[in-house]
C-alpha cells in the first residue's frame, strides 16, 4: 500500500520517501509537538521516540506520551479502568496530557 | 513480570481452593470464584475479580479491583478502578457455568504526571455502564476461563475538560477458580 502510494520501494525511489517523513522536515520553525503513541502499536514507538529528539534539537518544544498497551487504532474500542483490552490510543492519559498539552500552548479557553 | 505475578496468583488461589476430590467429575454448583482479567496483563494493568452466587434466580455478583499505569515517556499514570456486575446464569440449575447475560458499572480515577517539569498534569474520572454476555467454562471442576464481549457508554471528566460520553466494546476473558 505504501508502496503503490509513494510511487515504489524505498530502494526505487528514495527521495519520495524522504519527503514523505515529518523526520527529515523538522526546521526550528516547527509548531509545538505532542506526539501519543502505543506501544503495540504497528508503526514502532520507536518512530515517536526519534521524532520528539528531532524536534528537541531544533529547539522546538515536543512531547511524548508512551502509552503501554495501547494499538494503532484511534476510536471507541476500550473503556479506561484497566478491565478493558487496550486496542486503541483513545485513553484517559492522552485526553488528559492534550488538554494539558493545548492549554500550556495556546492558552487556557 | 506482570504476566509471572498473574500466573503466580492463579497457582496460588487454585491450591487454596483446592479441597475436593478432582478424579470425581459429579455436575456441582458453584458458589465463588476469583478470576483474573487476563486481557488486562499485557496492557501494563491487572484486575482481579471475585465472585459469589446470590442463591436466587441463578443470579451472582461479582466485584472487581482494577489497577493500571500506561503512561510512560515523558508522563506517568496510575489508574485504579472498582466495578460491580449482576450476573444471571442460564444454565439450570447449575449456576456460575455456561452462558450468562450480565450488566455491569465501574469506576476509575487516572492521575497524570509530567515527569519533565515534575507536576501534575490532573486527574481524569471515568464511569462506564454495559452489558454483555459470556460462557463460562470450568475444568476438572475448579479453573474457569470465562470470555465475553458487550458494549458499554463510558463517561470521561477531568480537571481541566467537561464530562464526555462516549461507547466502548467490551472484549474480557477471565481466568481462574471456582470452588
Amino acid at each position: 500500500l505504501i508502496a503503490d502510494f509513494l510511487g515504489g520501494l524505498p530502494s526505487e525511489v528514495p527521495d519520495n520517501y524522504i519527503n514523505a517523513s515529518p523526520m527529515f522536515q523538522v526546521t526550528s520553525d516547527a509548531s509545538p509537538f505532542l506526539l501519543v503513541h502505543g506501544d503495540k502499536d504497528v508503526v514502532p514507538i520507536e518512530d515517536a521516540e526519534k521524532l520528539a529528539v528531532l524536534v528537541r534539537e531544533a529547539g522546538v518544544p515536543a512531547r511524548l506520551l508512551e502509552l503501554g498497551g495501547s494499538g494503532h487504532v484511534s476510536g471507541p474500542g476500550t473503556a479506561s479502568d484497566g478491565r478493558y483490552l487496550q486496542i486503541t490510543t483513545d485513553t484517559p492519559e492522552s485526553w488528559a496530557v492534550t488538554l494539558d498539552f493545548l492549554s500550556i500552548t495556546l492558552g487556557a479557553p | 513480570m506482570m504476566k509471572t505475578i498473574a500466573f503466580a496468583s492463579l497457582l496460588l488461589l487454585s491450591s487454596v481452593a483446592h479441597g475436593d476430590d478432582l478424579t470425581t467429575h459429579v455436575e456441582q454448583p458453584y458458589h465463588h470464584a476469583v478470576s483474573l482479567q487476563v486481557l488486562t496483563l499485557d496492557t501494563t494493568g491487572m484486575s482481579i475479580q471475585g465472585e459469589r452466587d446470590l442463591g436466587w434466580k441463578n443470579l451472582s455478583v461479582a466485584v472487581s479491583l482494577g489497577a493500571r499505569a500506561a503512561a510512560y515517556g515523558d508522563y506517568s499514570s496510575t489508574t485504579l478502578g472498582a466495578g460491580v456486575e449482576l450476573r444471571r446464569w442460564l444454565r439450570r440449575p447449575t449456576t456460575m457455568k455456561g452462558w450468562y447475560v450480565a450488566a455491569r458499572t465501574d469506576v476509575a480515577r487516572t492521575s497524570i504526571d509530567d515527569m519533565v517539569d515534575d507536576r501534575d498534569v490532573g486527574s481524569m474520572l471515568t464511569w462506564s455502564a454495559g452489558i454483555s454476555t459470556g460462557y463460562r467454562f470450568v475444568i476438572k471442576d475448579r479453573v474457569e476461563i470465562t470470555p465475553s464481549i458487550g458494549s458499554a457508554l463510558v463517561v470521561e471528566s477531568g480537571t481541566m475538560s467537561p464530562a464526555t460520553a462516549r461507547g466502548a466494546a467490551i472484549i474480557s476473558l477471565t481466568a481462574g477458580v471456582v470452588f
